[in-house]
């Protein structure tokens, strides 16, 4: 095996994973492999799989996201409130564009105090997150229903092959990423800013603004997995999106997003996805305990990280080792 | 230099034969010295001389690459600094080594605290102790201050109380102690070197002649790792020792080996850069002078003489200054390194591992930080495009590596370097400002370096250079000039340079003619 194979083999860990969990389930779940199934496993994904955009975005930078989650419940509740009871028969539309704009602005709150004012981003999104939820609470003490049609759209409905909305608009998004990640100029000074934020200030990135919008683009996201899983529920409840933060960062950290910065693809974001769908479906579909479920994910969460620290010096070692046989190579010749 | 073990008890160390290898180095290179109580055993040598390594291998921080160590009568092939200080070395080093939120009694004393029989600390009787120390010396301090919110001096002062008036180790090493001290916290200092020399050895490192003629007894000169030779201070002036630094011989011999650039009468393009009364309090003062297009204009002086924080001002890191600077006749003051380039300034750090690459990525991507709009349409960058520009500059630096998508990490120091170059000339800047370029370069690497700074870099910019070593300065500016305690105190114009001349001008010396 070539040193191009075994690198793609460690960059794309996630997809060798995944690979094998689903060859697993051939024997064990046979009803893993119905169409409803997997169709299911990606539906029920696409909520988290906006937090986990998000957050890996703000990854890439250095930094992280605690709040998007509360955003992911405040977001929709102001823009529900507009539309039954602050405005009622405002047009849903505009109902969602409010939707969203609270959530950039409340994403350009924190990457304003994170990137210009240098709040520790632990401390600024831990606070959103607690107030935002308190809020929520408070302007939704109870579950509003019957709500427009074209609100829920995006989240609750299904097109040609019952492939639901929610999955196409993930997927959009997800290629956006990783067009942006790969091509695109932002995405370059994302991961020079995560890689050195010293370096890049000094190159002439303008680092405060990378991190502004990496976290604006959070709270976006935060909103539209808002609207998903509003869409999803046909409803809105004060408690949705809890302890939804934390899978983001074990999909993202699984994906291959490093939790020092400058590393992380759209395609690893969707494998880490897709690994914790997989996981809680199979094991569902066994039987197995939900709270073992959450235990297990834990565990996920636990390898994923171990495998994290040590695929920098797995990397490192197998480039050094080629650097050497070359080097060989090229004296030999001399 | 006697080879045995001698009779002279006053000896309390002697270092036979020690050199240090590194990778393409030789660091130091079979030094012999004897180090005797009631000494100040001066230690002086140019930028790069292996002064620091020297002493590094004295206290541990380092292990020699072969000979000894001896420290009273055991013989140590190698040492580590835990059992430096169990034998008495102490080292105190350039910057001060402090815990910021630390009081001064508690700095003083960690990590041996004074504890009571209960096996606690004794507060109480650690501040007493420094309370009474530092009002023997004579400094006004509340001892529960903590050490982040007093100045570096202080810092200072406080870590070389320490070594004398707390540890009291035999032998002190103080490596550049007196740059990082106040003109006023200098004088406590020589104070308390000349009366504690009298139980102990100190090793006293300096880029000053004045110190090292006013307060030691003997010195060791350092040249390219080796000892040049010990004297008596008696025996030596000014003169004599800058002249054992420089080496007055070697001279004239390497100007003919080495390759040596040719300096026509070139005509020299626009003023790119001018500076007028450029002034900033604390770091550097009254500032003038132009730099042309295809002129290389060198900066000399020692470490905190103004030449980093001049240029960290021309390009925006630090844009708190009063005075002009003018870009090609336009009046600019930039706030921060983008808007610097924008105009075509780029500025190479000092640090290149902490501030010039970005690890992580690759030499492709780090080559092309600063064009990243030049190499892109509508936001999305061509690949292409990009990595002809990365592979061309590969080749003009010669950047070895078997692969663009390499990651910088693994690069050598020297390519690295040479990245961190390439990034900025690929962004065609008309003014470069070159923070110690080839620091810590292997010397075919500088060679290299150099000559594409003339060759290449001149074509379209005018350049502004800094180097601790003068030998590059001779070799490739135009003119020279040497900042002093943040002033412009001469400028050399090519037909007189003179390495003795400048080393003595970097010290603040006057011609004396």
């Amino acid at each position: 095996m070539n040193l191009k194979m075994k690198l793609s083999i460690l960059d794309n860990l996630i997809w060798v994973i995944l690979f094998a969990l689903v060859v697993i389930n051939i024997f064990i779940t046979p009803m893993f492999f119905s169409y409803n199934n997997l169709m299911n496993i990606i539906y029920h994904s696409a909520v988290l799989g906006f937090l986990v955009l998000g957050e890996s975005l703000c990854l890439i930078t250095g930094n992280f996201d605690l709040s998007i989650e509360s955003t992911l419940a405040f977001a929709p509740a102001i823009g529900i409130l507009f539309m039954t009871r602050w405005m009622p028969g405002l047009n849903p539309i505009i109902g969602i564009i409010i939707t969203l704009g609270v959530g950039m602005l409340i994403g350009y709150f924190n990457g304003l105090f994170i990137g210009r004012l240098k709040i520790n981003p632990f401390l600024q999104t831990l606070s959103i997150l607690i107030i935002l939820r308190g809020l929520t609470y408070y302007l939704i003490p109870m579950s509003v229903f019957n709500l427009p049609r074209v609100y829920t759209f995006l989240g609750g409905e299904r097109i040609i092959f019952k492939i639901p909305i929610a999955v196409i608009v993930l997927i959009v998004f997800i290629y956006i990423i990783h067009v942006i990640l790969t091509k695109g100029v932002y995405g370059r000074s994302l991961i020079a800013v995560g890689g050195n934020i010293r370096a890049s200030f000094i190159s002439g990135i303008n680092t405060e603004r990378v991190i502004i919008l990496a976290y604006t683009f959070s709270g976006l996201f935060a909103a539209i997995a808002g609207i998903l899983s509003v869409g999803r529920q046909e409803a809105i409840t004060n408690a949705m999106g809890t302890g939804m933060v934390f899978m983001a960062f074990a999909a993202a950290v699984m994906g291959g997003v490093s939790m020092s910065g400058g590393i992380g693809t759209a395609l690893g974001m969707l494998g880490g996805l897709l690994v914790l769908g997989v996981i809680d479906n199979a094991l569902t579909l066994l039987g197995v305990n939900v709270f073992l479920v959450y235990a297990t994910k834990g565990i996920l969460i636990f390898i994923a990280i171990l495998l994290d620290h040590s695929k920098i010096s797995i990397r490192e070692k197998l480039i050094y080792k080629e650097e050497v046989k070359k080097f060989k190579v090229k004296t030999k010749k001399a | 230099m006697d080879n045995s073990l001698s009779d002279d008890k006053n000896i309390l160390m002697r270092v036979r034969d020690v050199s240090k290898i590194y990778p393409g180095v030789l660091a130091v290179s079979k030094a012999n010295m004897d180090i005797k109580k009631g000494e100040i055993h001066g230690l002086i040598g140019k930028n790069g001389a292996g002064k620091t390594t020297l002493v590094s291998l004295l206290s541990g921080v380092i292990s020699p690459s072969e000979g000894n160590i001896y420290i009273g009568d055991k013989r140590f092939k190698s040492l580590s600094r835990i059992e430096a200080k169990i034998q008495g070395v102490d080292i105190a080093t350039q910057e001060p080594q402090i815990v910021q939120v630390q009081t001064i009694g508690e700095s003083l004393f960690s990590p041996n605290y004074i504890r009571k029989n209960n096996g606690l600390i004794d507060w109480d009787k650690i501040y007493s102790e420094s309370r009474r120390i530092l009002e023997l010396i004579g400094l006004d301090f509340d001892v529960e201050t903590k050490m982040g919110d007093l100045s570096i001096s202080i810092q200072q002062l406080i870590t070389l109380i320490k070594c004398f008036y707390v540890s009291n180790s035999p032998i002190v090493i103080l490596d550049e102690s007196s740059a990082s001290l106040s003109e006023g916290d200098r004088k406590v200092l020589f104070n308390i070197i000349t009366e504690k020399k009298k139980d102990r050895a100190i090793i006293y490192i300096s880029h000053r002649i004045d110190e090292i003629l006013n307060y030691c007894d003997v010195v060791t000169v350092l040249r390219d790792g080796k000892v040049v030779t010990t004297e008596k201070i008696s025996n030596l002036d000014e003169e004599k020792i800058s002249s054992l630094i420089v080496g007055e011989e070697n001279v004239k011999q390497y100007d003919k080996t080495e390759e040596t650039f040719k300096f026509s009468a070139t005509d020299y393009g626009e003023v790119v850069l001018s500076l007028n009364n450029l002034t900033r309090v604390g770091a550097f003062q009254d500032i003038n002078f132009e730099v042309r297009k295809g002129e290389i204009v060198g900066l000399a002086g020692l470490r905190g003489s103004g030449r980093t924080e001049i240029m960290q001002a021309i390009s925006g890191i630090e844009h708190n200054y009063e005075g002009e600077i003018k870009i090609k006749g336009v009046k600019k003051h930039f706030r921060n390194p983008a808007q610097a380039l924008i105009d075509k300034v780029a500025y190479l750090t000092e640090e290149r591992e902490k501030e010039g690459i970005i690890d992580i990525l690759s030499i492709n991507y780090n080559l092309s930080l600063l064009i990243l709009n030049e190499l892109s349409k509508n936001g999305l960058v061509d690949d292409k495009l990009e990595r002809e520009s990365a592979e061309k500059i590969v080749k003009l630096f010669d950047i070895k590596s078997f692969s663009i998508d390499n990651p910088v990490r693994f690069l050598s120091g020297g390519n690295k370097q040479k990245v961190v170059f390439g990034k900025i000339y690929a962004a065609e800047p008309e003014v470069y400002l070159l923070d110690e370029p080839t620091k810590g370069i292997d010397i075919s690497t500088k060679g290299v370096l150099l000559s594409m700074i003339k060759s290449q870099l001149t074509k379209s910019a005018g350049i502004l250079l800094t180097s601790p070593g003068i030998n590059e300065l001779i070799k490739v500016c135009d003119r020279i000039l040497v900042l002093f305690e943040g002033k412009i105190v001469k400028e050399i114009p090519r037909e007189k340079f003179d390495e003795k001349l400048l080393y003595l001008s970097m010290q603040g010396v006057s011609e004396k003619n």
